[in-house]
């Protein structure tokens, strides 16, 4: 941006600042005066952009009249701007030209014995001058501003897509656990898949039931590895004889039984083979226990 | 924003009013654990796949509730969210507490210094609303997380309708109200009762303000303000048409009914200035001070500086007509079947929150008349010892709550179904057709059936897939599930189409025309009236999107103004 353009846009913004603070002070006619300088400073920049063309040369016969030459030579700074406008794709000319005319009407003394209001052109005034200044600025901005633009909208675009994918991956993309029933609010089915052997799913007492896991896609599954529980402190509660099933979309795929040995302690897999593709859902059911319950510490697929 | 001390002094004492809460594992507000619950609803439902969930499917044993289509969504949407992401569902409330806790103040501030440009008036003002015992006691006593957040949006929707009026240039001026129109309709799908009365003050200020702008013939503007104020609740539609139109298939005339009759819950006035009541020990009614701060700053700027105070007579006008709603006085407003949906408000004390938000914006403006008669040291001298003054006064007696430990929350699907909670005393969102809560929690999604048995079944919140064995024609499941509009099936495979029903104790049921093996889903979908909400609130947003492009560079077409010829 060229040292007379930065000026030009800085008494500009000063201007819509201006009128700003005047509109909300409720000096309306005040606000339009003060937009309406903002607007002539702006068609100056324009002005300057123009190509040059030469004066028209004056008539020998008869001498012309001051004010004859006066509109022309300002339709002619105004139509140069127009036309530098036109040649960097300005939209809305025809609007422009009407709030220019109506900038150079002339205009009636503000009467302090009535209300402020506004002229009936207040509209289009404002919005071209809000429009030429977005316009002016982006057009006229330094060359490495849109490349800056351009690294910071991919920049902004790679961090959203890398938060969407982790935010949908949380939702979505974590297998799910349910269960027949819980012993308690402290023992629920998603202890049996959140990785830790030290909490434990547990089912109310003397109760058999199931745990089911439902994948966000479909697996293929080889092996199912369980881990019982025990109840630490009590040591009173471990799965004797258990089934794992394996659903797909149209049903049961594949199921295997498996048993425990004893309650205990230490960690106390088995491991199960079970050979499905396609599978969606893998129910672990408890069909029998140890002492005062069922339940389990964790279910592991491979 | 980051250079303004005064917006981070409130951001920070903002923190300092939630650290309490935080330091808490959950608290023994009047909601207790009813906030948990529903959040976790969402978030199983949200993980369902449920982008917009309607059902509780865990209340009431497993036969569920359509809780959310009468609650608004965004407080639960927030949490429900961050609960099905990342965090606790307590942890989850209190970033939202945190968020309103913050918004509150800043909203408020932005208010003010819209109608003064003073900061130091503007802090001053935000302090008082933040440090006002309505606003902290419905966190801290009532624990009605969705009421203290309405409250803390309602300053921003008055500051962007306000900022819309004040703007010259259009496009700025369509892209406040724009906002506006989107954080007003965020405020009726925040809290239902406090978003209908919020809407009022919003309504009132508006009307004020478009009056103003007609007077200066702006006319132009003042129809921005009218569009972006009606599009508002069209916005909101998605929520607000099914919440209307269910409302009389639910058990909802019970919240204004016993208790919640708005009848026996007049504020008397010396109720505004009393440290307990029979009602409340702690009574966070008690915003007398509060207003009365306000009229005192109001009527010192008009004495030392009228010019500038005079312009705090609107906002006392409605102060004093919200106020006079809770007092014995307005009880004609409230009888019954004089107004509609007005007896829902149930305690019409609720309107203290916007009584004193109002309040406080009239003290930032008187406050910001008398600071234009003194220096800038001293303004920021009397705001800082002030703000100091209303938290330590006014703010901390309320500031703390009993402890509830985590223990023994239930915060997970299997344990609420077993617990039949169902987060509301009254049962208001027990469906209609039901006669009465369930005496014990399912045991199978199908209860019993007749010619046909349940040979699988897999659930997902409210979506359910079950395969059906029917052993003869015209077979009937019945299913543990209360029915209600919303409730859809499908027939991946079968002889023949099983349709859905709903037998005389309010359950659903399922009818399989022909013997054989079917695989049926059943899901809680989008209902008829949320539908036509869905619709309701596209075209709002048409509206808002067609208001903010006409006038910018991306609108196609030029756009004609409707000027006025000029007068010769």
């Amino acid at each position: 941006m060229t040292g007379d353009v930065a000026q030009s846009l800085a008494r500009a913004e000063r201007a819509i600042t201006s009128a700003r603070a005047l509109w909300r002070e409720a000096l309306m006619p005040e606000a339009e005066e003060v937009l309406a300088g903002a607007l002539r400073t702006l068609i100056e920049v324009w002005a300057r952009r123009a190509p040059e063309s030469p004066a028209p040369a004056p008539h020998e016969d008869a001498p012309a009249a001051e004010s004859e030459l006066a509109p022309e030579t300002a339709h002619s700074k105004y139509a140069a701007a127009l036309a530098a406008l036109g040649s960097a794709r300005y939209r809305t000319l025809a609007r422009l030209e009407r709030a220019l005319a109506a900038v150079d009407a002339p205009r009636a003394p503000v009467d302090a014995g009535h209300a402020a209001t506004l002229s009936a052109n207040f509209e289009t005034v404002a919005a071209e001058t809000e429009r030429l200044y977005a316009f002016t600025r982006r057009k006229l901005a330094p060359p490495l501003s849109p490349r800056a633009r351009r690294i910071r909208l991919w920049l902004g675009i790679g961090t959203a897509s890398v938060v969407a994918l982790v935010v949908a991956w949380r939702l979505w993309g974590r297998p799910l656990a349910t269960a027949s029933a819980v012993y308690s609010w402290d023992h629920p089915a998603t202890n049996a898949i959140d990785g830790l052997d030290a909490t434990e799913w547990l089912l109310p007492d003397g109760a058999s039931g199931w745990l089911e896991i439902r994948f966000p896609w479909s697996r293929n599954i080889r092996q199912v590895r369980l881990l019982n529980c025990h109840n630490i402190y009590y040591m009173d509660r471990g799965a004797e004889r258990v089934r794992v099933t394996a659903f797909g979309p149209q049903g049961e795929i594949a199921s295997v039984q498996g048993h425990f040995t004893k309650i205990s302690g230490k960690r106390n897999p088995i491991d199960l083979k079970l050979k499905a593709d396609g599978v969606t859902r893998l129910r672990v059911e408890v069909l029998s226990h140890f002492a005062s319950g069922g339940g389990l510490a964790e279910v592991e697929w491979r | 924003m980051f250079k303004d001390w005064r917006l981070l002094l409130l951001v920070a004492v903002a923190v300092g009013l939630w650290v309490p809460l935080a330091n808490l594992e959950w608290f023994w507000g009047h909601e207790q654990t009813s906030y948990v619950l529903r959040t976790v609803e969402f978030a199983t439902e949200l993980r369902a796949g449920e982008l917009y969930p309607r059902w509780c499917p865990d209340f009431y044993g497993g036969y569920g509730s359509p809780l959310f289509i009468f609650y608004g969504p965004v407080i639960y949407a927030l949490a429900g969210f961050m609960t099905a992401t990342f965090l606790s569902p307590f942890w989850a409330l209190k970033v939202v507490v945190l968020l309103g806790s913050i918004a509150s103040g800043v909203g408020t501030y932005a208010v003010i210094h819209g109608e003064t440009r003073d900061r130091d008036a503007s802090l001053l003002g935000a302090m008082l609303f933040m440090a006002a015992p309505y606003r902290i006691g419905n966190l801290y006593d009532r624990g009605d997380i969705g009421e203290f957040s309405c409250l803390s949006i309602l300053p921003f929707a008055l500051f962007l309708y306000r900022a819309a009026a004040r703007e010259p240039l259009p496009e700025r001026a369509a892209r406040f109200a724009v906002g506006a129109s989107v954080v007003h309709a965020l405020v009726i799908m925040t809290h239902p009762v406090l978003g209908l009365w919020g809407t009022v003050v919003i309504g009132s200020v508006t009307l004020a303000t478009v009056v103003a702008l007609w007077r200066r013939r702006a006319g132009e503007r003042a129809a921005l303000l009218v569009a972006a104020t009606a599009c508002a609740p069209l916005l909101a539609g998605i929520y607000l048409v099914p919440a209307m139109a269910y409302r009389d298939i639910a058990h909802t005339a019970g919240m204004i009914v016993g208790f919640y009759n708005p009848q026996d819950h007049w504020v008397l006035f010396k109720t505004l200035f009393a440290k307990s009541t029979p009602l409340f020990l702690r009574n966070f009614l008690q915003i007398g001070p509060v207003l009365a701060i306000g009229a005192a700053g109001a009527l010192l700027g008009l004495l030392v500086n009228y010019r500038l105070g005079k312009r705090t007579l609107g906002w006392i006008v409605l102060t004093t007509l919200i106020m006079l709603l809770t007092q014995p006085i307005g009880s004609g407003f409230w009888a019954p079947d004089r107004i509609p949906l007005a007896p829902f408000i149930q305690f019409p004390w609720r309107l203290l929150g916007p009584s004193a938000l109002l309040g406080s914006i009239v003290l930032g403006i008187g406050a910001a008349a008398v600071f234009e008669r003194l220096r800038d040291s001293t303004r920021s001298a009397i705001a800082i010892t002030c703000s100091a003054a209303f938290l330590f006064v006014i703010a901390w007696p309320y500031l703390s709550q009993k402890e509830m430990p985590y223990a023994g929350i239930t915060i997970d699907s299997d344990s609420m179904r077993q617990a039949m909670v169902s987060a509301t005393d009254a049962n208001e969102y027990l469906p209609g057709k039901a006669s009465g809560p369930p005496s014990a929690p399912r045991k199978s999604l199908v209860q019993r059936g007749e010619g046909a048995r349940l040979a699988d079944s897999a659930s997902r919140g409210s979506k359910h897939e079950l395969e059906l064995v029917a052993t003869r024609d015209h077979a009937v499941v019945h299913l543990a599930l209360h029915s209600f509009p919303g409730w859809t099936s499908k027939t991946v495979s079968g002889p023949a189409d099983a349709t859905l029903g709903t037998d005389d104790r309010g359950l659903l049921y399922l009818k399989l025309p022909s013997a054989g093996t079917y695989r049926v889903r059943v899901w809680f979908g989008v209902t008829p009236a949320g539908f036509v909400g869905a619709l309701a609130s596209l075209l709002g947003a048409a509206a808002l999107a067609f208001l903010w492009l006409r006038n910018s560079r991306f609108w196609p077409l030029e756009w004609p103004h409707f000027a006025r010829k000029a007068a010769a």
